[in-house]
């Protein structure tokens, strides 16, 4: 036998091939952060740690996970103690990391439910279902994010099927809090309830634009699919977005879609209720007029009132 | 070494230094306790941790420490299950699997051979060869970790390999 064999050999019997399992590192983890002998430096009051599970969809280390806050903790910071017992309670904790140009974006997790946070809006109550998701992003280069968010940063959760230049966060009664910590900038978003679409791919998008853009992400319009645009020189990164598969209701989804609808068309419903009034009291659409006044409110008088 | 940094450096580093507690110790149980030991020291002693040198080396370094000072509260144990769970994982791991029958025994029998071997070697040629071998550092390195000369190392791993070839050629 050569040496050269038994080099070979010894390299294929002893190359390391054994991990740790995830309990061995959370006990690991529990250890350190009760010890106390790592603690993050923090503007604000960093509530006691909650551990934070690891789901891996991609070979993420649960010290990835201990790295950020949690979305739990991320809600105490913003200041929503309603919403971070959510995410304790209901929430799903994701943990996928993704550098792309020059920032490093992790999707930490998302929460669905109804008055589940201390934020409210009169929008919302057309959909009192919201769907909460909170991300960590950071500089790639290690530099701190700005405190006065500076830059420019659009998240959304898109949905397969649906042109996602109409339907995002901007046009889903959506919005945001967000925070700088320790440099991240922590950003917990919400929007109407997603979880009528789980049947279908839905993704978490986020690029460095002010809204949805069409050159950081393609649409097919056959399949209805979104993916990133690879020519795209600044950060894009879509996430799958995994649902309750169980909480997908087709009927309840086109409900919300014609409801969206006559939301963003405003003036063509008041046209079809002056219609059905005019009709019911023996007056015609073409008796009244219909315009808006200086408040912006819309005004109907008969035609020939003062 | 911030913190931020050695956890950047556990994660790079969790296969060599798990996989390097496995071979030391022989069965999961204790590999287990090693590492969790060795992780939770190098968080102890992060301050003397040198991002710019060789961490992974000072993490190798810890380990060896540590199962060397505590081998008794270890209780090396000769369970024989677990040392074959630990060989099949190694198996899957290095060589994949085979739909030959035959080669897969010849594969079997050649790792309980050379870790039969490695086990009659005194203990710090086993070091070494762990070293050299699982946690993939340089002689440089794992001369410093273990705080002797090169010549030493070099001297031990030669000396190692010649005595797992005659081992294995009986």
């Amino acid at each position: 036998m050569e040496y050269h064999d038994i080099d070979k050999i010894l390299k294929a019997t002893l190359s390391p091939s054994e991990c740790p399992s995830e309990e061995l590192n959370q006990k690991i983890l529990n250890q350190i952060k009760e010890s106390g002998k790592i603690k993050m430096k923090s503007k604000k009051i960093l509530m006691a740690a909650s551990i934070a599970l690891c789901v891996l969809l991609l070979p993420t280390s649960i010290y990835a996970a201990y790295k950020y806050l949690s979305p739990k903790e991320a809600a105490v910071e913003v200041g929503d103690n309603l919403l971070s017992e959510a995410f304790e309670k209901d929430g799903k904790e994701v943990i996928q990391t993704v550098t792309d140009g020059e920032y490093k974006v992790t999707y930490l997790g998302h929460v669905s439910g109804k008055s589940i946070s201390e934020r409210v809006a009169s929008s919302w109550e057309l959909h009192p279902e919201r769907t909460y998701v909170a991300v960590a992003i950071e500089k790639a280069d290690g530099t701190d994010m700005s405190e006065n968010f500076e830059e420019s940063l659009f998240v959304t959760p898109l949905i397969q099927g649906l042109k996602p230049w109409q339907y995002n966060i901007a046009s889903m009664n959506g919005g945001y809090v967000a925070d700088v910590i320790d440099g991240v900038h922590y950003r917990i978003i919400e929007c109407d309830n997603v979880e009528v679409f789980a049947d279908r791919n839905l993704y978490l998008a986020v690029s460095d634009t002010i809204f949805y853009s069409t050159e950081a992400f393609n649409y097919d319009e056959t399949t209805g699919l979104i993916t990133v645009n690879e020519d795209y020189k600044g950060t894009n990164v879509l996430f799958p977005m995994e649902l309750d598969p169980a909480k997908a209701d087709s009927k309840k989804a086109q409900e919300y879609l014609e409801q969206l609808e006559k939301e963003w068309n405003p003036t063509e419903e008041i046209d079809n209720r002056e219609e059905n009034t005019a009709e019911n009291e023996g007056i015609s659409a073409d008796d009244v007029d219909v315009s808006t006044d200086d408040g912006g409110d819309i005004v109907i008088r008969m035609k020939g009132d003062n | 070494m911030t913190a931020d940094e050695l956890i950047n450096l556990i994660t790079e580093c969790e296969k060599h230094v798990y996989s390097f507690c496995c071979n030391l110790t022989g069965n999961r149980i204790e590999a287990d306790d090693l590492y969790q030991d060795t992780i939770l020291k190098a968080v102890e002693l992060r301050h003397r941790l040198d991002s710019s040198g060789n961490p992974k080396s000072y993490l190798m370094g810890i380990s060896v420490k540590i199962w060397q000072n505590q081998k008794k509260k270890y209780a090396i144990r000769n369970n024989i299950i677990q040392m074959e769970e630990l060989n099949e994982n190694l198996m899957q791991g290095v060589y994949g699997l085979s739909n030959e029958p035959e080669s897969e025994i010849i594969r079997k029998e050649t790792i309980n051979a050379v870790r039969e071997g490695i086990k009659q070697l005194p203990e710090k040629m086993q070091t070494v060869l762990y070293m050299y071998y699982t946690a993939e550092m340089p002689v440089e390195e794992i001369a410093k970790a273990l705080h002797i000369p090169k010549g030493t190392v070099k001297s031990r791993l030669h000396k190692g390999r010649k005595l797992i070839k005659e081992f294995l050629e009986v």
